[in-house]
């Protein structure tokens, strides 16, 4: 490539080729992963920025055709040799459009990454060096089928079959966030980078906290290391049994955020597993399957009334609808969940009233929408079947 | 040009070939990006968000 030589600044394009040099000899997969993150493929093949399909929006094909036609399989079916595949005399392809289409709903949600110091350029100009993030708002929910008949996705583990505080057991993971107090891997509104929140902080008994405090010296000094592993399991000590899941916790003055193994949540559940969650901002409602403990808020009510209370042990904490009504019965002698019309969702557990929070209420739910039920279909975009 | 003078040649050579096949060009990239500093938001982007709401 030929950086023209009146441009200043160049470290955008050095940063994309140090893909190539670092894995020269390494494996090609490394490749294509570095590559498909990087904001520069991204406004290449404007995947940066694509979004799901909604309104007459519809997912850009851009990034997933070249990736298939240019960057791995090509159009047509290969011998071992490298010859083509042939059936009565013409090639086989190796994938159509309705393929095409599906891989494009899985480069949705790709956004740039928040701009830091050291990079080259002025302060205001978009961070084009480090991966790409993606914001689970533009990310098309739905299944994506693979070139195979199976599914992105398959041999993870469902996330509700995963044991309860993962965070707290052998393999877990930890990053370093030092002072910066947004979640990275995990989701907290962006508004509330400058709010006082309230943080899930470590008390110094706890076993967590001895392994990422990491202290050797007499005197309890922490020696902070970029990355934890959990080696044992550790059991819960105060707060950290009243939570389901973390995703900042505080170590003195520094933060981890807790990385959340990679697991699979369906789009569908049988309709007694569901139940209703509401958001009162975007005045949306969703079903969520009960058991998942990282999307919805509590809401509490007192038996008959229908103003509910949000409690929480750090800003932003979410649970399952049954460690919900639990936790509102034992703690705050509250009845439960309830068909809610009000809910006093105040700091510290809500910042803002912008942000989007669903709340679980008891209602049961189906997944209808308008009146008619959706249906997926294999391999090409989610219909709504009259 | 470090790549040019460096001593692992090999994996600067096998570098250039890679980019070659991943491609990304001048031609849609600009050198700042300065469309986006301007217009952070695109007219379609903001009618997606209004309709988003």
């Amino acid at each position: 490539m030929k950086i023209p030589r009146t441009w200043k600044w160049t470290e955008i394009f050095l940063s994309y080729n140090d893909i190539f040099v670092r894995h020269a000899f390494g494996n090609y997969k490394d490749i294509l992963r570095e590559v498909a993150y990087s904001p520069m493929m991204g406004e290449f093949l404007s995947h940066l920025g694509n979004k799901k399909a909604f309104g007459n929006n519809r997912p850009d094909e851009n990034f997933s055709r070249e990736l298939m036609q240019l960057f791995t399989v090509g159009t047509k079916m290969l011998n071992i040799d490298g010859t083509e595949q042939q059936v009565g005399g013409s090639h086989i392809p190796t994938y159509n459009n309705a393929d095409i289409r599906t891989f494009a709903r899985a480069w949705t949600g790709f956004d740039r990454e928040y701009r830091r110091g050291n990079l080259e350029g002025y302060w205001f100009m978009p961070n084009r060096v480090d991966p790409m993030l993606i914001d689970g708002k533009w990310r098309d929910p739905f299944p994506k089928a693979d070139l195979l008949g199976g599914y992105i996705g398959d041999k993870y583990p469902l996330c509700i079959d995963l044991p309860k505080r993962q965070f707290l057991r052998k393999g877990a993971v930890y990053r370093l966030q030092g002072s910066w107090n947004m979640p990275e891997v995990q989701y907290d509104p962006p508004s509330w980078k400058d709010m006082d929140r309230k943080y899930f902080e470590l008390v110094n008994v706890s076993g967590l906290f001895q392994y990422l405090c990491n202290s050797n010296d007499i005197s309890g000094t922490c020696d902070f290391r970029p990355e934890i592993y959990l080696n044992e399991n550790l059991s819960c000590r105060g707060h950290e049994c009243k939570v389901e899941n973390v995703r900042l916790v505080k170590v003195q003055d520094v933060y981890y955020e807790y990385v959340r193994p990679a697991c699979i949540e369906l789009s569908f559940h049988k309709t007694e597993d569901l139940k209703l969650i509401v958001d009162t901002q975007s005045d949306t409602a969703m079903c969520l399957h009960r058991q998942i403990d990282d999307i919805a808020h509590d809401a509490c009510c007192r038996k008959g009334n229908t103003v509910a209370r949000n409690f929480c042990k750090f800003s932003g904490q979410r649970k399952s609808f049954d460690f919900a009504s639990d936790q509102c019965k034992a703690d705050d002698g509250f009845a439960g969940m309830c068909a809610w019309d009000e809910i006093f969702a105040s700091p510290p557990c809500r910042l803002d009233s912008l942000s989007v929070q669903y709340h679980w209420t008891d209602q049961s739910c189906e997944t209808w929408i308008g009146g008619k039920r959706i249906k997926v279909f294999l391999i090409t975009m989610s219909t709504i079947e009259a | 040009m470090v790549n040019l003078t460096a001593k692992d040649q090999l994996r600067q050579r096998v570098a250039w070939a890679l980019s070659e096949v991943l491609v990304i060009s001048t031609h849609l990239v600009s050198e700042t990006s300065f469309h986006e500093i301007l217009f952070p938001i695109s007219p379609s982007q903001l009618k997606n968000e209004i309709i988003d709401r």
